[in-house]
């Protein structure tokens, strides 16, 4: 059974009080577009399968969304079952709109039943409904319920466990040369077991009326282009008729079966939107709810991070102590616990942010957000729903990509995807210190400089971002974004059990999709920087002027002969232009795993203590080229933050692109523009200030 | 309005002038907020305009202009019992016959 409705209609409410706990969701493959499915038991426990389809205001599909909503309520998508029957949900309180589809899901042929949804909306509104006319009109079971308060879903159950369910009686004029452009599109319609006649005949009719291919295919699709021509001849302006006829259906339909008592009065919804979207209290109200939120994903979850990371590098020393000595107990102590740590981190920030969304999407806030900051966004080409998957990227990009799936066009969100990383994550903060107090010492006026310094950084992404953002928007994923055409929704009280399943659903797809890529490459990494282990002969980089410095317990091993080490040697040509040497190279390698990485592994490398900033400032100001000279001039460590602030060094950002996008292509895109705009900016910074004389 | 106006008013000229102005066709997205109109035509891209029909707006459809966001774009109308946002390049095509 497939379960559709608008957006806004109290779906979702209804299939998670249909369907409780049993669900799941998946992708449709090749699109980002997600569905759930549930079971629940008819009245004589037979189970019953239920999708719930993308919401949708019309089957006209535009959108990627719609076009899903269309062909799996025609059974064209081979992963899903075809539909035996449709539950539509309708919004009682805005019944004219939401009948413009259930007519149209009506129509098609299916047997359907109408849930009657948000009763207690309309009531409050002085709507009066009369029901079994409704019901004699639309030839369909209309039930009256209340999803929120799970109120009629037994009388909803009960109706769709009548076997077989009535096929729907409906019937709207149409021209007869609608009749003729039918007979002949059912032949060549691709042909389905159990399709009876009504049916097929619906679906010719659906896909004489659309604007775009849903999923028919070349030939079939040119017959029905064909037809449309004629139709453009013979009757001009059809599309516009026959979206006006059906509502002068319903509008019908209304007068005849609606009452309504003090229409004027106005709502709570006005009233609080009065304040909420007022010129000048509009503003710090969002500024405030921002605040928290931000507040939230960047103080509030370091803590629970910590924790988190805490356990997991203790379980895994608990584990290591049962283990032998050896290359195992190093594989499973620092490689597979340090792999798991290395995902779950994520774990609070994902959870607090996917909270705050669906709390703001559930109390309707969200579209007023959206409307707020549409003329902000929009300057560069973005809609309003970007600012919050952006906001969130100054905590990390892993949620804030992950928070761009509130986006519906797919080109805003490519956009918003491909610009998250320049916001300046909590990752960077190590980085942007270390190198800051390398490149500024210490002294009474560098404090001032230190803090300017770290604010340009910070301005420095912000910019540069809505730049990409701009030029994309006019480049690669040009086109008008015809998105701000929004609802926005009555305010609602927040429905928890919602907001808890939408959290631990989003927790749940990362660990499985992003997590398992992160695990595997932060292994990998490991073992780069690990091995070859061998007889390491003591081939100490750091110069003897940095004997001061405190070393480290490191087992024999020097960085430079494993793996990482020779990759570095071999990257230096590549970084030697920005005034790098191999050492800043396996700093870099070793930050895909996570950019602060690049601290610590500075620290290996100069085996200074890396919990003591001082030293490894100080191994930094004492390092030297071959020729003599200081490696980290100022010049040097701005390079290398410049690099920092645009290059893509994280590899759980690609696997969470990868995971949102469903291809490779966009991660390795986003990859090769980032990296390759950062070689470029910092090979400027160091070039053009050696040429300055800064040095 | 229109009486105490009228008594003012001894031109005939003039009066009828400020009825066309009192009766007129805007666009949508000059409104005033808490002005009522008519939806008399559409112009523009298509596509657009079939999402905007589909869901409510259509010639003949009673708007009501709520508000612009405090930036001055989008706008908010209410047509048929909801709100709509919309952005004032969608506004701008479509024309209100404001009573």
């Amino acid at each position: 059974m497939a379960l559709v409705g608008n957006p806004n209609s109290g779906k979702t409410t209804l299939f998670n009080a249909l369907t409780g706990m049993r669900q799941k969701v998946g992708n449709y493959p090749g699109v980002t577009v997600e569905w759930k499915e549930g079971i629940f038991y008819s009245q004589h426990g037979h189970p019953i399968r239920i999708l719930d389809l993308p919401g949708s205001y019309s089957l006209n599909a535009r959108s990627p969304d719609e076009k899903i909503l269309v062909e799996a309520l025609l059974g064209r998508i081979p992963v899903l079952p075809e539909p035996t029957a449709v539950i539509c949900c309708v919004d009682a309180s805005n019944l004219e709109r939401n009948l413009y589809m259930a007519t149209q899901v009506i129509e098609l042929g299916l047997p359907t039943v109408v849930a009657l949804n948000m009763m207690d909306v309309a009531e409050k509104r002085g709507l009066k409904i009369d029901i079994p006319h409704l019901q004699k009109r639309l030839g369909v079971p209309v039930i009256p319920c209340e999803a929120a308060r799970a109120k009629g879903i037994m009388e909803l159950r009960l109706a769709l466990s009548q076997h077989p369910l009535p096929l729907p009686t409906l019937k709207m004029e149409k021209p007869g040369l609608i009749h003729e452009a039918v007979s002949e599109l059912l032949p060549v319609l691709p042909a389905r077991k159990d399709r009876n006649s009504v049916l097929a005949r619906g679906e010719a009719r659906l896909m004489l009326s659309s604007d775009e291919d849903p999923g028919l295919g070349g030939p079939v699709w040119t017959r029905v282009l064909l037809w449309q021509q004629r139709f453009d001849r013979e009757m001009p302006g059809w599309r516009s008729e026959w979206i006006t006829s059906r509502y002068a259906w319903i509008g019908d339909l209304m007068r005849e079966s609606v009452k309504r008592f003090n229409p004027n009065k106005p709502s709570l919804t006005e009233r609080l939107d009065n304040i909420l979207l007022h010129p000048w209290v509009g503003f710090p109200v969002l500024a405030m709810v921002m605040g928290i939120l931000f507040y939230c994903i960047f103080t509030l979850a370091v803590p629970f991070m910590d924790a988190l990371d805490g356990l997991i590098s203790w379980t895994g020393f608990q584990v290591g102590g049962l283990l032998p000595d050896g290359e195992l107990r190093n594989l499973v102590v620092d490689g597979i616990f340090g792999g798991v740590g290395g995902v779950v981190v994520f774990l609070p920030q994902i959870l607090f942010l996917f909270f705050f969304i669906a709390l703001l999407e559930s109390t309707g806030y969200m579209a007023r957000a959206a409307f707020i900051l549409d003329r902000l966004m929009s300057k560069v080409g973005l809609h309003g729903r970007s600012f919050i998957p952006l906001l969130s990227s100054y905590a990390c990009a892993v949620p804030g990509i992950m928070a761009t799936r509130t986006i519906e066009s797919v080109k805003d969100r490519l956009v918003t995807i491909l610009v998250a990383p320049f916001m300046t994550c909590s990752a960077r903060l190590p980085v942007y210190l270390v190198m800051i107090a390398a490149m500024l010492p210490d002294g009474p006026g560098n404090a001032l400089k230190k803090s300017l310094m770290l604010l340009f950084l910070y301005f420095l992404g912000t910019a540069v971002a809505l730049l990409f953002a701009w030029f994309f928007r006019k480049t690669l994923l040009r086109g008008p974004s015809l998105s701000m055409v929004m609802e926005l929704p009555p305010y609602r009280m927040p429905r928890w059990d919602s907001i808890f399943h939408e959290m631990l659903d989003r927790a749940w797809m990362f660990l499985k999709r992003a997590g398992t890529i992160i695990f595997a490459l932060s292994i990998l990494l490991w073992f780069l920087m690990n091995y070859p282990k061998g007889a390491a002969p003591e081939s100490d980089p750091v110069p003897p002027e940095a004997g001061t410095v405190q070393t480290v317990q490191q087992d024999d091993f020097s960085i430079e002969d494993s793996f990482a080490g020779k990759l570095g040697h071999g990257l230096e040509p590549l970084f030697a232009p920005l005034g790098y040497d191999w050492r800043i190279t396996v700093g870099i390698i070793s930050s895909f795993a996570a950019r602060e990485v690049f601290v610590s592994t500075m620290a290996i490398v100069y085996r200074v203590d890396a919990e003591e900033e001082s030293s490894l400032v100080d191994a930094f100001r004492h390092s030297t080229r071959p020729d003599g000279s200081r490696l980290f001039t100022p010049l040097t460590c701005f390079s290398v933050l410049i690099f920092f602030v645009f290059a893509l060094q994280c590899i759980s950002t690609v696997a969470v692109v990868r995971r949102e996008t469903q291809t490779w292509r966009w991660p390795l895109f986003q990859f090769a523009y980032m990296f390759a705009f950062a070689w470029l900016m910092s090979f400027l910074v160091f070039q053009g200030g050696q040429l300055l004389g800064y040095n | 309005m229109g009486t105490s106006l009228k008594k003012g008013l001894t031109d005939r000229g003039m009066w009828l002038m400020l009825q066309l102005i009192m009766d007129r066709l805007i666009q949508l997205k000059d409104m005033q907020p808490g002005q009522r109109g008519v939806v008399t035509e559409f112009h523009g891209e298509e596509r657009q305009r079939f999402r905007l029909m589909e869901m409510g707006l259509l010639p003949g459809t009673e708007v009501r202009f709520v508000r612009r966001a405090p930036l001055g774009d989008p706008m908010e109308v209410e047509i048929r019992g909801f709100h709509l946002s919309l952005r004032a390049r969608e506004a701008a095509c479509i024309g209100i016959s404001v009573g």
